[in-house]
């Protein structure tokens, strides 16, 4: 059955062969970004770039998630291309809710400085209460929205604390994002935010010159 | 989402169909298709003879249960004991013939799993409600597939994943939960020669089947039980 993978695995022996095996099911299937003390694979170029082309055989790529902390995400390329499939986008209302859990548990934790510029994993709880005023989903809507996508780990339940009522932050998922993806996200945040800030300026006017230059090349070719 | 928007513009990239093609399974869990369709090469499938269901592929044998021995944790699976009692409710019903592999299985009505739940948990119309749901969340994640329409629910293609190795404690724990309604004991069926056509991947799902062999309902609470 391993036809795939056999041609990456071949020129390892037994032991180094498991440790590829291992690190390629550790960062596809756990739940946080896994130390690479842990999973010697990782450690070194060789085995870690085998890992690399295994991941590349479903289009997912090794995102380094953290000092000695690897996990695995899609291919930039490759997550542009589902996007476009209609059927591996997540319904309006799921996109919704997940987008005000974002604003309220890392753009506005991160303008206060209370969250470091480049991560999407957050602290802060996003209430209950705040989705349903904000939403104005019909509270089984809202419900059923919050399932599918703490089930695809888009989003994660905090419990009500000593000191807040708990609520909801971005999911395990947010881990597996590119360094480009986490760009992206954040460029559509301060567009959804501040759509007439100079900042927001700034990014309509470099996408506009990027698809000049995309354009131009096609033309060329 | 907002990321696809942007994406679009460099659509220039072009990509392995291939790859694509498992990218795409992976996002959609385990879609399926007519079994007169195509699948992609190299895809590890199960089919009940209809449709054929794209299942994920591991190297070397190995599954998500190898984590374990790393003291990794899997992606949580929220109520996981729970849904874990519901799904040995549905395998009860549907898994008819122990010998055969549980997949492809038969329909069994979702009354049944319900009675067989209720037997198993001395369960409260609450119960039941919440079982629904269950049924529903396993639906929805390929371990089982539910028909609401016609109240009936079969073993997922998922379930395809699970190697025979497995299978064995898994049958006695199945032969200690109460009986479904309306069907005789399948108690000592003649022996004969099990064959697992649709096992093509030997595999076991975050040590579910390892899970199983502890009487369910002294499963110890997960920490997203509740």
């Amino acid at each position: 059955m391993d036809e795939v993978f056999e041609p990456l695995l071949r020129e390892f022996d037994e032991r180094r062969r498991a440790e590829v095996v291992a690190a390629y099911m550790a960062v596809e299937h756990a739940a946080e970004p896994v130390p690479e003390v842990r999973f010697a694979a990782l450690r070194e170029p060789a085995p870690r770039r085998a890992v690399e082309e295994m991941l590349g055989l479903s289009g997912r790529t090794l995102v380094k998630a953290g000092r000695d902390l690897w996990t695995s995400g899609f291919r930039d390329d490759v997550a542009a291309e589902l996007a476009r499939d209609p059927e591996c986008v997540p319904p309006v209302r799921e996109r919704a809710v997940l987008a005000l859990v974002l604003i309220h548990s890392v753009a506005i934790p991160r303008a206060a400085g209370l969250l470091e510029d480049d991560t999407w994993v957050s602290p802060h709880p996003t209430p209950l209460d705040e989705l349903r005023r904000r939403t104005r989903l019909p509270i089984g809507d809202l419900e059923a929205a919050l399932r599918r996508l703490r089930m695809a780990g888009l989003i994660a339940q905090v419990k009500a604390g000593a000191d807040d009522a708990g609520g909801f932050v971005p999911g395990p998922q947010f881990h597996r994002l590119t360094p480009d993806a986490r760009r992206r996200l954040q460029e559509e945040l301060i567009l959804a935010a501040g759509p007439e800030s100079p900042l927001a300026g700034a990014i309509r006017a470099r996408r506009r010159s990027r698809e000049r230059e995309q354009r131009e090349q096609r033309g060329n070719a | 989402m907002a990321v696809a928007r942007l994406v679009r513009e460099d659509g220039s990239v072009s990509i392995d169909p291939r790859v694509l093609a498992r990218a795409r399974a992976r996002v959609l869990g385990t879609p399926s298709v007519s079994v007169r369709e195509p699948v992609p090469a190299g895809a590890a499938t199960a089919s009940d003879g209809e449709r054929v269901w794209l299942l994920p592929r591991w190297p070397d044998g190995a599954t998500p249960a190898l984590l374990e021995e790393y003291d990794t944790a899997p992606m949580p699976f929220e109520r996981g004991g729970q849904a874990r009692r519901v799904l040995a409710a549905a395998l009860r019903c549907c898994w008819t013939r122990p010998d055969d592999a549980p997949w492809p299985g038969s329909p069994a009505a979702v009354a049944d799993v319900l009675e067989v739940y209720a037997g198993m948990t001395r369960g409260t119309e609450l119960a039941r409600r919440w079982a629904t749901g269950e049924l529903r969340r396993l639906s929805e994640t390929g371990w089982l597939l539910l028909d609401e329409a016609s109240g009936t629910v079969r073993p997922g293609p998922r379930v395809a994943l699970w190697a025979d190795g497995s299978l064995t404690s898994l049958r006695a724990l199945l032969h200690t939960l109460p009986q479904p309604p309306h069907r005789s004991s399948p108690s000592s069926p003649p022996p004969e020669n099990p064959e697992h056509p649709s096992m093509n991947d030997p595999a076991v799902p975050r040590g579910r089947a390892a899970e199983k062999s502890a009487p369910v309902d002294d499963l110890p609470p997960e920490p997203g039980d509740g």
